[in-house]
């Protein structure tokens, strides 16, 4: 069988984010970046489901600029097999996402794609669900375990909702996206992050792909969350009783 | 003298007389002489080859240039037993037995010749030459010591039972072999005397034999003459037997010590060796088997004799984790012994093979072999024994042979993370965080500066390229809210200084010691490399860290990477700032003080005055040692990455440590490492003691005197 995981390049959350001024983007100077990491939990998925004893060929796409070969090449020293880069230069949005991924999907066939539930960048959480509406497949979001069955023919996914567990089957192909608690992500070993340095990574310009790129979306602006103001000490349990009650009125 | 020899061997052999020696008594004693010689000397030969054999599997190392400093360290620690010492009663008996082989040693030659020569002896030594007369007093009076450090050895292992000891049969029958080996040469020597064949003169400086000589003076000639033989066939024979239980036993020690003083690591103690990770034909990486191991690592285990020293202050075995290093050179020894001969057996055969076909598939090879071997890593040295280890240094610095165990460690540990990626969990989200953002805590490397905000007199090297030391804050210093604070009153020292320095900010990386430590030398490469080219660019030359760790590796392990700075401990930079004058440490600061050496700083680096010496030139200040200190200091738990990750087996080693510094009721106890502070903080908020006691780092401490 063949698997195609996405692997998003994101920019690391765990750094300080800066608005530009003129609220067209975030500041990028000295910026990392990594795989985003429902992304990772999806590839290390695909890995399993073949170490499983499943003869599978792992592929990995990536939309994005040239850097983003990076995240790809992380993928790859996890244990994919090769890796398409789409390259794209302006601003796009999860509908774009979509359309390029099913175009890709169109090529390779896959019989089951696995994503992460979201980018942790903007959070969109839209373009597995978009890429299984136009590939009319069926889709099992938010997977917190995954189990081929039927000879490989379907998979048993549960699925982490509201309040419990929900566990649905699908037909392959189909789309399913990764949660947290599907897995813990591997760290890679030197040999395979050689060996992935020689593994086929194919750079793809999206006009090459023949679909329109025209975002569904506008971006308009973004501006930083407002900053905490500096707490105040109190003298005594009386001054804060009376300021709760009086100034912030919670009381 | 004229004998009719009703007596044991003499009867069998008798010829014609002259002498004591049974040898010239007859054809049949000398060859039975011979026959003892060849076969002790031809087993020895055999068994000292396939050591050989063994010693080949191992991966060649340089341990050879520098012969000075090498010699140097030979008479130091094997020739003068500096280490031994260490301990002073354990060292008197192995000194008094080792000095006592060192002199007794020229006396078997001469009693192996003189079974060939009547009356041989060596050039110089005859019983009439001056030197004959003074080898022979101290001959006997070295023989006496060693009897005297025999019953010391006894007393330990029979009455005494130190903990630190591993009781065997083994070793008393070494001991035993030893005692006998003495009293024989007395008696020898002495009834030599009584015979006439040595001259009585002699008897002056072969004082014990001569003594032992007139204990059975009253003796028959004929009943002296048995008693003789006795004693030079049982010499004899022990004296091969001796040679030969030696390298089938834990006593190859007495063999191989010598030269492991020899071939003793000659680079910093601090410095890990660099693994060649380019190499794409490897497919592992790390030590997993026997043939991973040097020839050196090979004869480390030969060379331990289960002395334990490397356990007593070890922190990892005093607080119950399953960690000796005298067990895992023990253990490690057994499985070289067991799978050497398969090793050596299947290299003959490819080596054969090779021969006969040049295009020999090397994949078939190696499904051919028939054994199967026991793991090194999982069954002979377990996985939580591999992670045990704080790399401290103690047990390095304590074996009286300079047996290394860190590297071997971390060996292990490369292989378990960079070819098997096993490692405790808690390592996962440290790699990753060294990775993406180049600090263990994985917070943004764009935050590493964030600690400036607001503090006066920071300099950042982008905007003063023109300095002449640059501050590395590491990790601790940018990112943990305690270690801030030591940060900034490093700061105010410099400024009040006048020190021209400048800090990289955000253009600082991590220093990389816990990736290296917990065996990720792959991201270790890429961080101390990232350092090292941002270093240059400034032109950086001198280098002050208030962390230990960075210390160690940016002066000890940089250099593998280009990096050639003089760096600093900031106690050392503290000490050198008051002595020249540029700090006065104007205010008392009136507490009573005990100060933590960091095993990175003293074990590793040998600085153990210089943070003492600022204290105590502080008025007010009451200083008072822990009961362990200097090259004795217990580690706080946090070295070789342990920082990072979960002690789950034993007692905590930071609460072992606190305690004994508790016992000195201090109101501070002082630090030289953000690590330390962490751990002893921790262990000090356990005990719930925070009220009453503050750790404090020494810059801390000195910020205050100078206010």
């Amino acid at each position: 069988m063949k698997i195609l995981v996405t692997a998003k390049r994101v920019t690391d959350p765990d750094m300080k984010i800066k608005v530009k001024p003129d609220g067209t983007g975030i500041v990028t100077d000295g910026m990392n970046y990594k795989i985003n990491p429902f992304c990772e939990i999806a590839v290390e998925e695909a890995l399993r489901i073949r170490e499983k004893g499943n003869q599978a060929e792992i592929v990995v796409v990536g939309i994005g600029p040239k850097e983003a070969a990076t995240e790809l090449r992380t993928a790859l020293a996890m244990g994919a097999d090769r890796a398409i880069l789409v390259l794209i230069d302006k601003y796009y949005d999860s509908t774009v996402v979509a359309k390029i991924l099913k175009k890709i999907v169109e090529e390779e066939k896959p019989d089951l794609i696995l994503t992460g539930k979201q980018a942790v960048d903007d959070d969109s959480n839209q373009a597995s669900q978009m890429l299984a509406a136009l590939l009319g497949y069926p889709q099992a979001c938010f997977a917190s375990k995954i189990e081929l069955t039927d000879g490989g023919k379907k998979a048993k996914v549960t699925r982490e909702v509201d309040g419990g567990l929900e566990t649905i089957q699908v037909e392959l192909p189909a789309i399913v996206s990764a949660d947290l608690r599907l897995n813990e992500p591997r760290y890679p070993t030197v040999p395979n992050i050689l060996k992935a340095k020689k593994k086929p990574l194919k750079e793809v310009p999206v006009d090459s792909l023949g679909i329109d790129v025209t975002p569904k979306t506008e971006f308009v602006k973004m501006t930083e969350p407002p900053t905490r103001k500096a707490g105040i000490k109190v003298p005594d349990v009386a001054t804060l009783v009376d300021k709760l009650k009086n100034e912030s009125k919670v009381l | 003298m004229s004998l009719t020899h009703q007596n044991l061997l003499g009867l069998l052999f008798a010829e014609n007389q002259s002498s004591l020696i049974p040898t010239h008594n007859s054809i049949l004693a000398m060859i039975l002489f011979v026959v003892v010689i060849a076969t002790g000397l031809a087993v020895f030969a055999y068994l000292m080859y396939q050591r050989w054999q063994i010693l080949k599997i191992g991966k060649y190392e340089d341990r050879f240039s520098n012969f000075a400093a090498r010699i140097k360290n030979v008479i130091v620690v094997a020739f003068f037993q500096k280490r031994i010492f260490n301990e002073l009663q354990a060292g008197l008996m192995h000194a008094l037995i080792f000095w006592g082989f060192c002199v007794v040693s020229v006396n078997s030659l001469t009693f192996l010749g003189e079974g060939f020569i009547n009356g041989f002896h060596l050039p110089l030594l005859g019983p009439d030459q001056i030197l004959g007369k003074f080898y022979g007093f101290m001959k006997d009076l070295f023989e006496v010591l060693v009897l005297i450090g025999l019953i010391i050895a006894f007393y330990r292992r029979l009455i005494l039972k130190p903990k630190r000891l591993t009781y065997s049969f083994e070793a008393n029958l070494i001991l035993i072999f030893i005692f006998l080996l003495m009293i024989s040469d007395f008696f020898m020597f002495g009834m030599k005397l009584n015979a006439g064949e040595l001259p009585q003169e002699y008897g002056r400086f072969v004082f014990a034999s001569a003594f032992a000589g007139k204990l059975i003076s009253g003796w028959s000639m004929d009943a002296q003459e048995t008693f003789y033989m006795v004693n030079f066939w049982l010499h004899l024979v022990i004296f091969f037997a001796f040679l030969n239980v030696l390298p089938l036993s834990k006593h190859f020690h007495v063999i191989t010590s010598i030269p492991n003083t020899y071939f003793v690591k000659l680079t910093p103690k601090g410095e890990l060796t660099k693994m060649n990770l380019e190499d794409e034909t490897l497919e592992t990486f790390g030590t997993s088997r026997i043939e991973d191991l040097t020839w050196k690592h090979i004869f480390d285990t030969w060379t331990c004799t289960e002395c334990g020293r490397c356990q007593t202050y070890c922190p990892a075995y005093e607080t119950g984790k399953p960690l000796s290093d005298k067990e895992i050179n023990q253990n490690l020894k057994h499985h070289i012994y067991e799978e050497a001969p398969y090793i050596i057996e299947e290299r003959k055969k490819s080596a054969q093979k090779t021969a006969e076909t040049s295009r020999q598939d090397t994949a078939t090879q190696e499904t051919e072999g028939q054994h199967s071997r026991s793991n090194m890593i999982g069954e002979v040295i377990k996985e939580d024994t591999i992670w045990a280890c704080t790399t401290c240094g103690w047990c390095e610095e304590a074996c009286p042979v300079q047996i290394e165990n860190i590297g071997r460690i971390i060996d292990f540990r490369r292989y378990l993370v960079l070819t098997e990626s096993k490692f405790p969990k808690e390592a996962t989200s440290v790699f990753k965080g060294l990775e993406n953002n180049s600090n263990p805590w994985g917070l943004g490397s764009n935050k590493r500066q964030d600690w400036a905000e607001g503090v006066e007199g920071v300099k950042w090297a982008s905007e003063n390229p023109e300095f002449e030391y640059l501050f590395y804050v590491g990790c601790a210093g940018s990112f943990d809210d305690r270690n801030k604070k030591i940060t900034k009153a490093m700061v105010r020292i410099l400024n009040a200084a006048g020190v021209s320095f400048a800090m990289l900010g955000n253009e600082e990386g991590c220093c990389g010691d816990s990736a290296r430590r917990l065996g990720n030398e792959y991201l270790y490469q890429t961080l101390a490399q990232t350092n090292v080219e941002v270093f240059n660019n400034y032109n950086v030359k001198k280098i002050i860290t208030t962390c230990p760790h960075g210390y160690n590796t940016i002066k000890n392990e940089y250099p593998q990477f280009g990096g050639n700075y003089e760096v600093y401990h900031h106690t050392e930079f503290i000490l050198k700032l008051i002595n020249e004058g540029k700090l006065k440490l104007k205010n008392p600061v009136n507490q009573t003080l005990t100060y933590h050496d960091s095993c990175y700083l003293g074990r590793i680096n040998d600085i153990y005055e210089q943070p003492r010496d600022i204290l105590k030139r502080i008025s007010g200040v009451s200083y008072k040692e822990m009961p362990r200190h200097h090259y004795q200091s217990f580690c706080c738990g946090a070295g070789g990455g342990r920082m990072w990750l979960e002690e789950h087996i034993g007692t905590r080693i930071n609460t072992n440590r606190t305690e004994e510094a508790l016992k000195l009721n201090p109101d501070t106890i002082a630090v030289g490492c953000p690590f330390c502070l962490i751990m002893l903080d921790d262990g000090i908020k356990d005990k719930g003691a925070e009220e009453k006691v503050k750790v404090l780092d020494i810059s801390e401490i000195v910020a205050k005197a100078i206010e």
